[in-house]
Protein backbone atom coordinates (compact mmCIF):
# COMPACT_ATOMS: atom_id res chain seq x y z
CA UNK A 1 0.00 0.00 0.00
CA UNK A 2 1.13 3.33 -0.77
CA UNK A 3 2.34 5.78 1.91
CA UNK A 4 0.57 8.87 2.50
CA UNK A 5 1.84 12.04 0.99
CA UNK A 6 0.51 15.31 1.58
CA UNK A 7 1.52 18.79 0.61
CA UNK A 8 2.83 20.71 3.04
CA UNK A 9 4.20 24.39 1.79
CA UNK A 10 3.63 26.34 4.93
CA UNK A 11 5.07 29.25 4.71
CA UNK A 12 8.85 29.26 6.54
CA UNK A 13 8.04 31.78 9.13
CA UNK A 14 5.19 29.60 10.71
CA UNK A 15 7.30 26.21 10.67
CA UNK A 16 9.59 25.75 13.97
CA UNK A 17 12.97 25.90 12.93
CA UNK A 18 13.59 22.18 12.35
CA UNK A 19 10.90 21.96 9.30
CA UNK A 20 12.43 25.10 7.93
CA UNK A 21 15.75 23.66 7.58
CA UNK A 22 14.34 20.42 6.26
CA UNK A 23 12.84 22.55 3.49
CA UNK A 24 16.11 24.57 3.25
CA UNK A 25 17.82 20.86 2.16
CA UNK A 26 15.00 19.79 0.29
CA UNK A 27 15.72 22.78 -1.66
CA UNK A 28 18.99 21.99 -2.17
CA UNK A 29 18.53 18.24 -3.56
CA UNK A 30 17.63 17.48 -6.94
CA UNK A 31 14.25 16.95 -8.46
CA UNK A 32 14.79 12.72 -8.31
CA UNK A 33 15.89 12.83 -4.78
CA UNK A 34 13.11 14.86 -3.83
CA UNK A 35 10.95 12.66 -5.97
CA UNK A 36 12.26 9.79 -3.63
CA UNK A 37 11.92 11.83 -0.72
CA UNK A 38 8.22 11.74 -1.56
CA UNK A 39 8.25 8.39 -2.39
CA UNK A 40 9.92 7.72 1.03
CA UNK A 41 7.03 9.32 2.66
CA UNK A 42 8.36 13.04 3.36
CA UNK A 43 5.38 14.98 3.62
CA UNK A 44 6.75 18.27 2.40
CA UNK A 45 8.79 16.46 -0.76
CA UNK A 46 5.84 17.23 -2.82
CA UNK A 47 5.09 20.37 -1.95
CA UNK A 48 8.97 21.36 -2.65
CA UNK A 49 7.85 19.83 -6.54
CA UNK A 50 4.88 22.13 -6.63
CA UNK A 51 7.23 25.34 -5.98
CA UNK A 52 9.42 24.51 -8.46
CA UNK A 53 7.12 23.92 -11.16
CA UNK A 54 3.84 25.40 -10.70
CA UNK A 55 4.88 28.77 -12.22
CA UNK A 56 7.00 27.56 -14.55
CA UNK A 57 4.27 24.98 -15.72
CA UNK A 58 1.82 27.86 -16.03
CA UNK A 59 3.84 30.20 -17.65
CA UNK A 60 4.17 26.77 -20.53
CA UNK A 61 0.20 25.96 -20.36
CA UNK A 62 -1.05 30.20 -20.68
CA UNK A 63 1.31 30.36 -23.73
CA UNK A 64 0.14 27.15 -24.90
CA UNK A 65 -3.59 27.20 -24.65
CA UNK A 66 -3.75 31.14 -24.30
CA UNK A 67 -6.04 31.19 -21.40
CA UNK A 68 -4.87 31.73 -17.70
CA UNK A 69 -7.67 30.50 -15.69
CA UNK A 70 -8.37 27.16 -17.57
CA UNK A 71 -4.09 27.40 -17.73
CA UNK A 72 -4.44 27.01 -13.67
CA UNK A 73 -6.96 24.18 -13.73
CA UNK A 74 -4.31 21.88 -16.12
CA UNK A 75 -1.66 22.98 -14.10
CA UNK A 76 -3.60 21.24 -10.97
CA UNK A 77 -4.59 18.55 -12.78
CA UNK A 78 -0.89 18.05 -13.71
CA UNK A 79 -0.03 18.36 -10.06
CA UNK A 80 -2.76 15.52 -9.15
CA UNK A 81 -1.79 13.23 -12.11
CA UNK A 82 1.72 13.41 -11.14
CA UNK A 83 0.99 12.54 -7.27
CA UNK A 84 -0.88 9.84 -8.54
CA UNK A 85 1.34 8.26 -10.46
CA UNK A 86 4.40 9.05 -8.99
CA UNK A 87 5.79 5.67 -7.87
CA UNK A 88 5.34 4.87 -11.71
CA UNK A 89 8.35 7.35 -12.68
CA UNK A 90 11.19 5.82 -14.03
CA UNK A 91 13.98 7.88 -11.87
CA UNK A 92 16.61 7.23 -14.49
CA UNK A 93 14.89 9.97 -16.62
CA UNK A 94 14.75 13.80 -16.16
CA UNK A 95 11.41 14.40 -13.41
CA UNK A 96 11.20 17.83 -15.70
CA UNK A 97 10.50 16.37 -19.23
CA UNK A 98 7.89 13.69 -17.48
CA UNK A 99 6.17 16.65 -15.91
CA UNK A 100 6.44 18.78 -18.63
CA UNK A 101 5.02 16.07 -20.63
CA UNK A 102 2.17 15.70 -19.12
CA UNK A 103 1.53 19.65 -19.19
CA UNK A 104 1.60 19.25 -22.97
CA UNK A 105 -0.57 16.57 -23.74
CA UNK A 106 -3.15 18.39 -20.83
CA UNK A 107 -2.41 21.15 -23.29
CA UNK A 108 -3.18 19.68 -26.51
CA UNK A 109 -6.19 17.76 -25.21
CA UNK A 110 -7.46 21.47 -23.90
CA UNK A 111 -6.64 22.63 -27.95
CA UNK A 112 -8.61 19.15 -29.23
CA UNK A 113 -11.44 20.05 -27.17
CA UNK A 114 -11.89 23.54 -27.67
CA UNK A 115 -11.81 23.23 -31.08
CA UNK A 116 -14.82 21.16 -31.03
CA UNK A 117 -16.74 23.28 -28.46
CA UNK A 118 -17.08 26.85 -29.66
CA UNK A 119 -18.73 28.29 -26.30
CA UNK A 120 -15.03 28.81 -25.12
CA UNK A 121 -13.54 31.45 -27.98
CA UNK A 122 -15.29 33.77 -25.08
CA UNK A 123 -12.62 33.19 -22.50
CA UNK A 124 -9.65 34.28 -25.10
CA UNK A 125 -12.09 37.05 -25.49
CA UNK A 126 -11.89 37.57 -21.82
CA UNK A 127 -8.19 37.31 -21.59
CA UNK A 128 -7.73 40.26 -24.09
CA UNK A 129 -10.30 42.51 -21.83
CA UNK A 130 -8.12 41.69 -19.16
CA UNK A 131 -5.09 42.83 -21.01
CA UNK A 132 -6.58 46.00 -22.12
CA UNK A 133 -7.86 47.07 -18.93
CA UNK A 134 -5.25 46.56 -16.59
CA UNK A 135 -4.10 49.79 -15.07
CA UNK A 136 -0.62 51.32 -16.57
CA UNK A 137 2.58 50.41 -14.57
CA UNK A 138 5.37 52.50 -14.52
CA UNK A 139 8.18 50.56 -14.76
CA UNK A 140 10.80 52.50 -15.38
CA UNK A 141 10.84 56.71 -14.89
CA UNK A 142 13.29 57.02 -17.24
CA UNK A 143 10.58 55.90 -20.17
CA UNK A 144 8.75 58.22 -21.84
CA UNK A 145 4.95 57.06 -21.85
CA UNK A 146 5.59 56.84 -25.55
CA UNK A 147 8.14 54.57 -25.52
CA UNK A 148 5.84 52.51 -22.31
CA UNK A 149 3.14 52.18 -24.64
CA UNK A 150 5.46 50.58 -27.63
CA UNK A 151 6.84 48.32 -25.26
CA UNK A 152 3.52 47.23 -24.37
CA UNK A 153 2.12 47.30 -27.34
CA UNK A 154 5.53 45.17 -28.70
CA UNK A 155 4.83 42.60 -26.03
CA UNK A 156 0.62 42.35 -27.05
CA UNK A 157 1.91 41.85 -30.65
CA UNK A 158 4.37 39.51 -29.54
CA UNK A 159 1.85 37.52 -27.30
CA UNK A 160 -0.46 37.76 -30.12
CA UNK A 161 2.21 36.41 -32.45
CA UNK A 162 2.58 33.17 -30.43
CA UNK A 163 -0.81 32.74 -29.94
CA UNK A 164 -1.55 32.58 -33.96
CA UNK A 165 1.09 29.71 -34.57
CA UNK A 166 -0.19 26.27 -35.48
CA UNK A 167 -0.75 24.11 -32.22
CA UNK A 168 2.03 21.74 -32.77
CA UNK A 169 4.42 24.33 -33.60
CA UNK A 170 3.40 26.63 -30.98
CA UNK A 171 4.08 24.02 -28.15
CA UNK A 172 7.93 23.75 -29.85
CA UNK A 173 8.70 27.69 -30.16
CA UNK A 174 7.37 27.59 -26.31
CA UNK A 175 9.32 25.06 -24.88
CA UNK A 176 12.62 26.23 -26.76
CA UNK A 177 12.11 29.97 -26.82
CA UNK A 178 10.57 30.43 -23.06
CA UNK A 179 11.08 27.24 -20.77
CA UNK A 180 14.68 26.59 -22.61
CA UNK A 181 14.44 23.05 -23.46
CA UNK A 182 16.88 21.63 -25.68
CA UNK A 183 16.08 19.62 -29.21
CA UNK A 184 16.00 16.41 -27.08
CA UNK A 185 13.84 17.43 -24.53
CA UNK A 186 11.40 18.67 -26.71
CA UNK A 187 11.78 15.56 -28.44
CA UNK A 188 10.41 13.53 -25.54
CA UNK A 189 8.10 15.76 -24.16
CA UNK A 190 5.85 16.05 -27.52
CA UNK A 191 6.58 12.99 -28.60
CA UNK A 192 8.42 13.78 -32.16
CA UNK A 193 11.75 12.61 -33.40
CA UNK A 194 14.29 15.59 -33.70
CA UNK A 195 14.22 16.11 -37.16
CA UNK A 196 10.43 16.82 -36.56
CA UNK A 197 11.30 19.46 -33.96
CA UNK A 198 14.07 21.30 -35.79
CA UNK A 199 12.06 21.43 -38.98
CA UNK A 200 8.53 22.77 -36.67
CA UNK A 201 10.92 25.04 -34.72
CA UNK A 202 12.33 26.31 -37.60
CA UNK A 203 8.73 26.83 -39.60
CA UNK A 204 7.66 28.38 -35.72
CA UNK A 205 10.44 30.91 -35.56
CA UNK A 206 9.80 31.55 -39.69
CA UNK A 207 5.95 32.37 -38.60
CA UNK A 208 6.73 34.74 -35.71
CA UNK A 209 9.52 37.02 -37.99
CA UNK A 210 6.78 37.09 -40.23
CA UNK A 211 3.94 38.35 -38.25
CA UNK A 212 6.17 40.67 -35.87
CA UNK A 213 8.51 41.89 -38.44
CA UNK A 214 6.39 45.00 -39.24
CA UNK A 215 6.55 46.42 -35.78
CA UNK A 216 10.39 45.98 -35.34
CA UNK A 217 12.50 48.70 -36.39
CA UNK B 1 20.14 36.64 -52.36
CA UNK B 2 23.63 34.48 -53.13
CA UNK B 3 26.73 35.90 -52.08
CA UNK B 4 30.41 34.58 -51.85
CA UNK B 5 31.60 31.18 -51.06
CA UNK B 6 33.70 31.16 -48.10
CA UNK B 7 36.94 28.87 -47.72
CA UNK B 8 36.89 26.99 -44.53
CA UNK B 9 39.75 24.83 -42.68
CA UNK B 10 39.36 21.00 -43.94
CA UNK B 11 41.22 18.12 -42.60
CA UNK B 12 44.92 17.73 -42.34
CA UNK B 13 45.08 15.63 -45.48
CA UNK B 14 42.72 17.61 -47.54
CA UNK B 15 43.62 21.01 -46.90
CA UNK B 16 41.03 24.41 -46.99
CA UNK B 17 38.37 23.39 -48.83
CA UNK B 18 35.43 26.18 -50.98
CA UNK B 19 32.20 25.80 -49.67
CA UNK B 20 29.83 27.14 -52.33
CA UNK B 21 27.71 30.10 -51.71
CA UNK B 22 24.27 30.33 -49.92
CA UNK B 23 21.10 31.50 -50.70
CA UNK B 24 18.63 32.79 -48.53
CA UNK B 25 16.40 30.26 -48.59
CA UNK B 26 18.55 27.61 -47.90
CA UNK B 27 19.60 29.98 -44.68
CA UNK B 28 16.39 30.41 -43.62
CA UNK B 29 16.20 26.80 -43.94
CA UNK B 30 18.92 26.30 -41.47
CA UNK B 31 18.21 28.58 -38.86
CA UNK B 32 17.27 27.04 -36.64
CA UNK B 33 20.46 24.84 -36.22
CA UNK B 34 22.73 27.88 -36.53
CA UNK B 35 20.68 30.05 -34.08
CA UNK B 36 20.95 27.72 -31.30
CA UNK B 37 24.43 26.36 -32.47
CA UNK B 38 23.93 22.90 -33.03
CA UNK B 39 24.85 23.22 -36.76
CA UNK B 40 28.41 22.04 -37.56
CA UNK B 41 31.19 23.83 -37.73
CA UNK B 42 31.56 23.97 -41.61
CA UNK B 43 28.32 25.24 -42.14
CA UNK B 44 28.40 27.87 -39.52
CA UNK B 45 31.05 29.27 -41.27
CA UNK B 46 29.10 29.25 -44.61
CA UNK B 47 25.88 30.67 -43.04
CA UNK B 48 28.10 33.29 -41.09
CA UNK B 49 29.70 34.49 -44.51
CA UNK B 50 25.97 34.65 -45.87
CA UNK B 51 25.06 36.89 -43.31
CA UNK B 52 28.27 39.57 -43.49
CA UNK B 53 27.40 40.06 -47.49
CA UNK B 54 23.33 39.73 -46.57
CA UNK B 55 21.38 43.04 -45.44
CA UNK B 56 17.94 40.79 -45.45
CA UNK B 57 18.99 37.98 -43.67
CA UNK B 58 20.80 39.94 -41.04
CA UNK B 59 17.01 41.67 -40.34
CA UNK B 60 15.22 38.40 -40.42
CA UNK B 61 18.40 36.67 -37.46
CA UNK B 62 17.25 40.37 -35.85
CA UNK B 63 14.11 40.14 -35.79
CA UNK B 64 13.71 36.84 -34.42
CA UNK B 65 16.16 37.50 -31.83
CA UNK B 66 14.47 40.46 -30.84
CA UNK B 67 10.98 39.10 -30.85
CA UNK B 68 12.03 35.84 -28.34
CA UNK B 69 13.68 38.41 -26.07
CA UNK B 70 10.65 40.43 -25.82
CA UNK B 71 8.88 36.99 -25.61
CA UNK B 72 11.10 35.80 -22.60
CA UNK B 73 10.28 39.43 -21.15
CA UNK B 74 6.86 39.22 -21.04
CA UNK B 75 5.57 39.31 -17.41
CA UNK B 76 5.19 35.48 -16.39
CA UNK B 77 1.23 34.66 -15.40
CA UNK B 78 0.49 34.85 -11.43
CA UNK B 79 -0.71 31.97 -9.68
CA UNK B 80 -4.59 32.17 -8.16
CA UNK B 81 -4.25 32.57 -4.65
CA UNK B 82 -6.32 29.33 -4.44
CA UNK B 83 -4.38 27.62 -6.05
CA UNK B 84 -2.63 26.37 -3.46
CA UNK B 85 -5.33 25.15 -1.04
CA UNK B 86 -7.36 23.99 -3.99
CA UNK B 87 -4.29 21.76 -5.28
CA UNK B 88 -3.98 20.57 -1.32
CA UNK B 89 -7.72 19.80 -1.00
CA UNK B 90 -7.97 17.79 -4.23
CA UNK B 91 -4.03 15.36 -3.63
CA UNK B 92 -6.27 14.83 -0.17
CA UNK B 93 -8.68 13.44 -1.81
CA UNK B 94 -6.45 11.50 -3.83
CA UNK B 95 -5.11 9.95 -1.01
CA UNK B 96 -8.85 8.98 0.33
CA UNK B 97 -9.75 7.42 -2.65
CA UNK B 98 -6.40 5.38 -2.57
CA UNK B 99 -6.80 4.52 0.38
CA UNK B 100 -10.74 3.78 0.04
CA UNK B 101 -9.62 1.40 -2.90
CA UNK B 102 -6.94 -0.34 -1.70
CA UNK B 103 -9.25 -1.46 0.83
CA UNK B 104 -11.89 -2.40 -1.32
CA UNK B 105 -9.37 -4.50 -3.51
CA UNK B 106 -8.07 -6.60 -0.31
CA UNK B 107 -11.40 -8.04 -0.21
CA UNK B 108 -11.87 -8.10 3.64
CA UNK B 109 -15.28 -6.53 3.30
CA UNK B 110 -16.64 -9.09 1.65
CA UNK B 111 -15.29 -12.11 3.44
CA UNK B 112 -16.26 -10.24 6.79
CA UNK B 113 -19.98 -9.94 5.33
CA UNK B 114 -19.70 -13.69 5.01
CA UNK B 115 -18.19 -14.55 7.86
CA UNK B 116 -20.91 -12.51 9.89
CA UNK B 117 -23.36 -14.46 8.07
CA UNK B 118 -22.27 -17.96 8.48
CA UNK B 119 -21.65 -17.04 12.35
CA UNK B 120 -25.44 -16.03 12.41
CA UNK B 121 -26.93 -18.50 10.86
CA UNK B 122 -25.01 -20.72 12.76
CA UNK B 123 -26.15 -19.37 16.38
CA UNK B 124 -30.06 -19.32 14.90
CA UNK B 125 -29.92 -22.78 13.54
CA UNK B 126 -27.88 -24.14 16.85
CA UNK B 127 -31.19 -25.26 18.63
CA UNK B 128 -32.52 -27.12 16.27
CA UNK B 129 -29.13 -28.60 15.18
CA UNK B 130 -28.22 -29.58 19.17
CA UNK B 131 -31.84 -31.27 19.14
CA UNK B 132 -33.10 -28.77 22.22
CA UNK B 133 -35.42 -27.05 20.63
CA UNK B 134 -37.17 -25.26 23.77
CA UNK B 135 -40.86 -26.49 23.86
CA UNK B 136 -43.88 -24.11 24.83
CA UNK B 137 -46.25 -25.65 26.52
CA UNK B 138 -50.35 -24.78 26.67
CA UNK B 139 -53.04 -25.19 28.78
CA UNK B 140 -55.86 -27.80 26.93
CA UNK B 141 -58.57 -26.99 25.39
CA UNK B 142 -61.65 -28.90 26.59
CA UNK B 143 -64.88 -29.11 24.55
CA UNK B 144 -68.18 -30.51 26.12
CA UNK B 145 -69.91 -30.88 22.78
CA UNK B 146 -70.05 -30.45 19.49
CA UNK B 147 -70.23 -27.98 17.37
CA UNK B 148 -74.07 -27.39 16.12
CA UNK B 149 -75.06 -26.29 12.60
CA UNK B 150 -78.29 -26.42 10.85
CA UNK B 151 -78.58 -28.81 7.53
CA UNK B 152 -77.99 -26.92 4.15
CA UNK B 153 -81.07 -26.88 2.27
CA UNK B 154 -81.60 -26.48 -1.22
CA UNK B 155 -81.53 -23.07 -2.44
CA UNK B 156 -80.61 -21.42 0.38
CA UNK B 157 -77.05 -21.27 0.19
CA UNK B 158 -74.74 -18.48 1.48
CA UNK B 159 -71.83 -17.61 -0.68
CA UNK B 160 -69.09 -18.91 1.36
CA UNK B 161 -67.48 -15.12 2.10
CA UNK B 162 -70.32 -14.63 4.37
CA UNK B 163 -70.38 -17.78 6.04
CA UNK B 164 -67.81 -15.80 9.28
CA UNK B 165 -67.54 -17.67 12.24
CA UNK B 166 -69.85 -14.90 13.83
CA UNK B 167 -73.02 -16.28 11.44
CA UNK B 168 -72.62 -19.40 12.69
CA UNK B 169 -74.81 -18.15 15.55
CA UNK B 170 -77.50 -17.04 13.15
CA UNK B 171 -77.62 -20.68 12.00
CA UNK B 172 -77.77 -21.58 14.97
CA UNK B 173 -81.23 -19.69 15.94
CA UNK B 174 -82.89 -20.74 12.63
CA UNK B 175 -82.19 -17.16 10.85
CA UNK B 176 -81.96 -18.88 7.34
CA UNK B 177 -84.96 -21.35 7.79
CA UNK B 178 -87.35 -18.01 7.77
CA UNK B 179 -88.31 -18.14 4.03
CA UNK B 180 -90.51 -15.28 3.94
CA UNK B 181 -87.86 -12.97 5.70
CA UNK B 182 -85.54 -14.08 2.99
CA UNK B 183 -88.13 -13.62 0.09
CA UNK B 184 -89.72 -10.16 0.83
CA UNK B 185 -85.57 -8.75 1.51
CA UNK B 186 -84.90 -10.23 -2.19
CA UNK B 187 -84.42 -8.11 -4.89
CA UNK B 188 -86.96 -11.18 -6.59
CA UNK B 189 -89.87 -10.18 -4.04
CA UNK B 190 -89.31 -6.46 -4.83
CA UNK B 191 -90.33 -6.82 -8.53
CA UNK B 192 -92.97 -8.88 -8.08
CA UNK B 193 -94.90 -6.56 -5.64
CA UNK B 194 -94.48 -3.82 -8.32
CA UNK B 195 -96.18 -5.73 -10.80
CA UNK B 196 -98.82 -6.88 -8.76
CA UNK B 197 -99.80 -3.02 -8.44
CA UNK B 198 -100.43 -2.35 -12.00
CA UNK B 199 -97.23 -0.59 -12.49
CA UNK B 200 -95.49 -2.98 -14.55
CA UNK B 201 -93.96 -0.59 -17.57
CA UNK B 202 -91.85 -1.37 -20.12
CA UNK B 203 -88.03 -0.53 -19.49
CA UNK B 204 -87.13 3.21 -19.89
CA UNK B 205 -90.53 4.72 -19.44
CA UNK B 206 -90.94 4.75 -15.61
CA UNK B 207 -89.99 8.16 -14.93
Amino acid sequence: MARARTIDRAPARVGTGDAREHRVRLGELTDSEVVQASLDGDTRAFGELVGRYDQRLLNFVYRTIGDRERGQDLVQETFVRVYRHLHRFDQSKKFSTWIYTIASNLAKNELRNRSRNPLVLFQTLKKNWDADHRPLEWEDTQYKPDDLFRKRHLRQKVEEAVSQLPEHHRIVFVLREMEGKTYEEIADITGCNLGTVKSRLNRARNNFANIIAPMID
Amino acid sequence: MAVRGVWVRGTPLAGPQYQAPMNCSDFVARFTEYLDGSAARVELEVMDAHLDGCPSCRRYKAVVEHGASLLRSLPPPELREDFEPRLRHRIYHVEDLRKLSDHASSGTPALSVLGMALVLTAVAWSPALRGDAPVIELDPIVVDRAPTRAPARAGVRPASGYLRPASLTDLDRGLWDNTTILYEYSPLYQRYRRGKGGSQVALGSDR
